[in-house]
């Protein structure tokens, strides 16, 4: 397998690793100061959410970097009908996902579930997923 | 698209997993453009028509799709 490919996933697995690493960071910072943030309800054990992130993003990054050794995993992941067919699935679920995201959020707000935590995170949610997907498009629009 | 693959495979007495880690596709690729239910890229067509040694047009027949 080419040698760019298997740099790619050495690439992808860094990503994973150092968002885990953050996570874990955080998890430490949320740890130490748990007695001074009034503002989180459960300040207690709000680390642990950022800790079992940081872990499962640190076991992403192990897998990524395992399947990057393998010739016959890299040959499955990069197969090009399996490509053309995720991508279309991936098409399919993303535009479901954001159009019942939508929905959900509108519908939610006009009944009087605006908590703001949930909201805000739901917009924040939407709109990265919307920015991603527009970067995207301008990326592959420029690269092809 | 029609081809002739797997009438050349089994001229050359490979098996659809031999002929996919040569292609680096997967067996179900090979098993779906033998099908005729999957068209290769220009890339993978390339590919097969240097192993096979034969040009495209040899391998894949391209017919107008009736309306």
């Amino acid at each position: 397998m080419k040698a760019s490919t298997e740099n790619k996933y050495k690439a992808i697995s860094a990503v994973w690793a150092i968002l885990g690493a953050l996570f874990l960071i955080g998890a430490s910072a949320v740890f130490l100061m748990r007695n001074d943030m009034p503002q989180i309800p459960r300040a207690d054990i709000a680390y642990i959410g950022f800790l079992v992130v940081g872990i499962i993003f640190l076991i992403l990054a192990i897998a990524v970097s395992c399947m990057a050794k393998d010739k016959d995993a890299l040959i499955e992941e990069n197969d090009e009908r399996t490509t053309i067919i995720t991508g279309k699935a991936g098409n399919l679920a993303f535009l479901t996902q954001t159009v019942l995201l939508c929905s959900a959020l509108f519908l939610l707000c006009f009944m009087g579930f605006a908590n703001a935590p949930v909201m805000i995170t739901l917009m924040c949610l939407i709109a990265v997923s919307v920015f991603v997907y527009l970067i995207s498009v301008l990326y592959y629009n420029k690269k092809m | 698209m029609k081809n002739r693959l797997e009438e050349l495979r089994r001229e050359k007495g490979i098996r659809q997993e031999e002929l996919a880690a040569a292609m680096a596709v997967s067996r179900q690729t090979i098993g779906s453009l033998e099908n005729g239910r999957y068209n290769p890229s220009l890339t993978l067509a390339f590919k097969l028509a240097h192993y096979f040694d034969l040009s495209i047009e040899e391998i894949f027949i391209y017919q107008e799709e009736n309306e």
